[in-house]
């Protein structure tokens, strides 16, 4: 079975001033249609890199030495700029962590989303500002149509975001990639705006890649989910599957230090040790300074992502029956 | 669906606002320019009277100009008169002409401005799309080059430039003229008027095309003189803010959505970039002033420059301060100008004057 | 104990210091930059040794030569001769350490004043604040020119005058610029933070306000010694500068102007114009550059 996005052992580095940065190291994972997936990890775990570089949206430094991605069975690293730019905001599109810097302030928000229909399906002003106007009503603005003319500015952060995710469905893409999406708003907003992602894939039915940092969002949303670790994928699988048993030591450490109501009174479980630095990552699985169940393997062989229950992978010696 | 607040918009009302204030501090800076240069000017040495009169004047006529001018009174009374005769439109008479210094103002500004106008045209003309084409390769050759062409002409000296193209295209290649703003001869011959002051914009209503072209020839040697300092500046500056833009979040917004470059660059990015550009050009109508006045000696052109330089060689003090009070407002009025421009191409400016 | 005393002041200072040393490595690689800095080395070493290296060094302090008045350029006279006979080159020699000092001592004046004025301004705000930014705003919107004509004018000409009157016109531009960073710093929680602990007020200034405002001034100034070379030069043109025989460039330029056809002897306003030309050039340059590396937007590198 194909799925909408496949991506194989992608790996990416970036050059710094301060040398050559190993940001993604065979990541791999599948979306399928009308899923939600979410891609889960601590801020500089290659998150945010990944997503753009499904979109081939990174800067002149990055680098790609390997692998594959493949959207609707298409290599999207073999397309050229001009194909991209035609898949870009119409076939697939983004909504990015901070709205209120993600809208070009000296423009009214109904022209910039105006805008993306004019260059991807061809309509004139007139009606791309009226199917703006329809957009808004649909992901909850009121006063559709005054709104048009508004600048980012004059909007709160929560209709900022839902401005973008306006201009996010507005071609019907195929794949809708939310970046952080609620971590800019207050809480009582991030409900609703989770909400609203949810009916629209429903209405849309496109698939959704969630990246976010925090578990309780992956909970309630995402049908499957992919756990990352300095720049490496370490487990991937249904929701219910990773939270019930996860197989990865990093999960099960993550999982651990989520704080729980019954465990009141009790110290917050904390992974000793800090996130490598991508200059010099560890040898061998990343994750071993810090894990518990460390063996000597661990430092010399980098683990595959194998599927090792069904239907949910982990890249982990323990489970290729290594003993030392 | 919750409760989300709208916040106050930029209203006209805000606008108007902004607009007012800055009006009202201009003329506070108008007449605070009066009050300096009236109280410094009263430091020459020379007898105001006495030079009016003439060398042949005997002492009765003297007597009789100073009593006419209030120039017994002390210093705060002649004020008083001064400022009496300013509000209604009297900014005395030149001791040198004897004609009302307005007159004398009205007859050689339009020259300045119309130098001054067609270096800003050079500069928006040329220096913008050297400054887009810079930010958005950034590192390359071009960029190296527009950004050393840029410096360049900030750094030159107005007068030696002046010279050296003088030296080229005049005396070397006789392409251009060097005096004046247009040939008499050729304007008694196709009876050519000064109406508006501006050559080039007389010729064309009163249709006449070789005084028109002409009035462009002569025109450009001094305005392409003037125009290298803005035009480098405006370049730095469109370059800069066009660097800093494109690292914005909404920049990558719009490559995320798969927007044509062109698109982005020219329409998103430079509406942005833009506004401190126009201000800097604004500001450099300040430099551009003295270079006027500098390069008018030069080129024989009859502006402000000139008068305000046989003025000053004259002790002509009311000629003078109608200079600098001309100036001064010229310049407050480019400045608000900048602003409304400002405010225009980024609604945010309004609300953030508002706030401080 | 001197070597615990130093490795104090590093530590203190390792932040600023290692900026000081990225900005040198930054500099290196920028080809403008480089060439602005070899080109100001050149000038001041000229204006040290102006003694030493001039050919003429008499004639270059002022001495005539009355046989070989405005003699062309030649293997004697390198730039050419004068209306008074004297060797422009020696002459162009002892007037760049006056143009030097024009520009550095301005800005070296206008700086500390306005940024203190800007600090004051923007931290004690209220009326104070209030009006020194009025003050501030209306000395911006009088035109430079007029401001240091009427200086000049009031202080007598010469160097000096030259030299206040133009760090008058410039001291309001970085009054306004700290005074925004200082309001934009001010409300920052690392100084509410320190308000709050009820620190005095100079030690919250001295290190927390300053180092963090005086970024976009100090940039400001960097660019500004080319200007102010410049626009000495004008204002010396114009007659408010030292009096002649002193080889100050723009009286040179004056008499150049007056005296003799530009047009005909050529040598005598083309060499020095360069001169000028090359000087404001090389401090433009390299104001450039540090702007480049000083001004933390250009500086930012996005990771998108």
């Amino acid at each position: 079975m194909t799925h909408l996005l496949e991506m194989r052992d992608l790996t990416l580095d970036f050059e710094t001033e301060d040398g050559v940065a190993k940001v993604l190291d065979r990541v791999s994972f599948d979306i399928a249609e009308g899923e939600v997936f979410g891609l889960v990890g601590e801020t500089g775990c290659g998150k945010t890199v990944t997503a753009l570089a499904i979109l081939r949206l990174l800067p002149r430094t990055a680098l790609i030495r390997g692998g594959a991605i493949r959207f609707a069975g298409e290599n999207l690293l073999a397309k050229s700029d001009g194909e991209m730019a035609r898949l870009r905001g119409s076939r697939m599109t983004m909504v990015f962590q901070d709205p209120a810097t993600s809208l070009n302030p000296t423009f009214p928000i109904g022209d910039q989303v105006a805008r993306v229909l004019t260059v991807h399906e061809g309509l004139d002003r007139d009606e791309a500002l009226a199917r703006a106007a329809e957009l808004f009503g649909r992901v909850g603005l009121p006063d559709a149509g005054g709104l048009l003319r508004r600048y980012p500015h004059e909007l709160s952060g929560g209709m900022q975001q839902r401005v973008m995710i306006a201009m996010a469905l507005a071609c019907r893409p195929k794949l809708l990639i939310a970046d952080e999406p609620t971590t800019a708003v207050d809480v009582t907003l991030q409900a609703q705006i989770l909400d609203l992602l949810l009916t629209l894939k429903a209405e849309f039915g496109l698939s959704v890649l969630l990246i976010t940092h925090n578990f309780g969002i992956v909970a309630e949303t995402c049908d499957r989910v992919g756990v990352m670790y300095a720049g490496t994928m370490a487990e991937v699988g249904r929701t219910s599957d990773v939270f019930r048993e996860p197989l990865h030591p990093y999960t099960q450490s993550l999982m651990r230090a989520l704080p729980r109501t019954g465990a009141r009174g009790r110290p917050l479980q904390s992974i000793p040790g800090m996130v490598p630095s991508l200059l010099v990552p560890p040898t061998g699985c990343r994750f071993h300074p810090r894990c518990e169940f460390a063996m000597k393997t661990c430092a010399a062989r980098r683990p595959e992502l194998l599927e090792h229950r069904p239907g949910h992978r982990a890249a982990c010696l323990l489970y290729e029956g290594v003993r030392e | 669906m919750g409760q989300v607040a709208i916040r106050r918009r930029g209203t006209s009302h805000a606008f108007a606002r902004f607009i007012a204030r800055r009006a009202i501090l201009s003329v506070f800076v108008v007449f605070g320019v009066v009050v300096v240069t009236f109280f410094l000017s009263n430091v020459i040495p020379a007898d105001p009277a006495a030079l009016w009169a003439g060398p042949q004047a005997r002492p009765e006529e003297v007597a009789r100009i100073r009593e006419k001018f209030h120039l017994n009174d002390p210093l705060p009374i002649r004020f008083y008169y001064y400022v009496a005769a300013l509000v209604t439109g009297d900014l005395g008479t030149s001791i040198a002409t004897h004609r009302p210094v307005v007159a004398d103002l009205l007859d050689f500004l339009p020259a300045t401005l119309e130098l001054i106008l067609a270096a800003m045209v050079i500069a928006i003309v040329v220096g913008i799309p050297l400054g887009v084409i810079s930010g958005i390769r950034e590192r390359s050759w071009v960029d190296h080059l527009v950004r050393f062409l840029a410096i360049g002409g900030v750094s030159l000296p107005a007068f030696w430039l002046a010279v050296l193209l003088e030296l080229v295209f005049v005396n070397k290649l006789g392409w251009l003229p060097v005096e004046g703003r247009y040939t008499d001869s050729l304007a008694i011959a196709t009876s050519f008027r000064e109406v508006t002051g501006f050559v080039v914009l007389d010729a064309l209503l009163q249709g006449n095309p070789s005084v028109f072209f002409d009035g462009l020839i002569h025109l450009i040697l001094p305005a392409v003189t003037l125009a290298a300092y803005p035009v480098g500046l405006v370049a730095r500056m469109v370059r800069a803010m066009m660097i800093e833009v494109l690292g914005e979040n909404y920049i990558r917004t719009a490559k995320a959505y798969g927007l044509p470059a062109r698109l982005i660059h020219y329409r998103y990015a430079l509406k942005n970039a833009i506004g401190p550009a126009i201000v800097a050009l604004g500001l450099s109508f300040a430099f551009s002033l003295t270079g006027a006045f500098l390069i008018e000696n030069i080129f024989s052109w009859n502006g402000l420059g000139q008068y305000a330089w046989d003025s000053s060689l004259a002790s002509d003090y009311p000629a003078i301060l109608g200079v600098a009070l001309v100036v001064a407002i010229v310049y407050v009025v480019v400045n608000l100008i900048v602003d409304i421009v400002q405010s225009v191409l980024d609604p945010r400016v309004v609300l953030a004057r508002e706030a401080s | 104990m001197f070597g615990t005393r130093f490795a104090a002041f590093y530590r203190r200072h390792e932040g600023s210091l290692r900026e000081f040393r990225s900005v040198a490595r930054l500099i290196r690689r920028d080809p403008l930059a480089l060439a602005g800095a070899g080109i100001i080395i050149a000038f001041v070493f000229v204006a040290l040794t102006a003694s030493l290296l001039a050919p003429y060094p008499n004639q270059g302090r002022g001495n005539s030569n009355l046989t070989e008045q405005l003699e062309p350029p030649s293997w004697e006279h390198p730039f050419g001769t004068d209306e008074f006979g004297r060797d422009l080159l020696s002459r162009i020699m002892f007037g760049a350490g006056l143009a030097l000092q024009v520009g550095v001592l301005s800005v070296v004046l206008a700086f500390p004043f306005g940024v203190l004025l800007g600090v004051t301004a923007g931290y004690f705000r209220g009326q104070v604040g209030e009006a020194i930014m009025r003050v501030t705003d209306m000395f911006l919107a009088f035109p430079p020119i007029l401001l240091a004509f009427v200086i000049a004018a009031a202080l007598g000409r010469g160097t000096g005058a030259i030299i206040v009157a133009i760090a008058v016109s410039f001291w309001p531009w970085y009054t306004r610029l700290v005074h925004a960073q200082v309001l934009q710093v001010r409300s920052q929680p690392f100084v509410e933070a320190a308000v709050a602990l009820a620190l005095p007020h100079r030690r919250i200034l001295r290190h927390h306000i300053l180092p963090n405002s005086i970024t976009a001034a100090s940039i400001q100034a960097s660019m500004d010694v080319g200007s102010a070379i410049l626009i000495g030069a004008a204002l010396s043109w114009l007659g408010l500068g030292p009096e002649p025989p002193t080889p100050d460039w723009g009286v040179m330029f004056n008499a150049a102007y007056r005296s003799a056809s530009l047009v005909t002897y050529w040598w005598y306003g083309v060499f020095l114009g360069i001169a000028l030309f090359l000087v404001v050039l090389g401090f433009n340059l390299v104001g450039d550059a540090m702007r480049e590396v000083l001004d933390p937007k250009v500086r930012r590198r996005r990771i998108w």
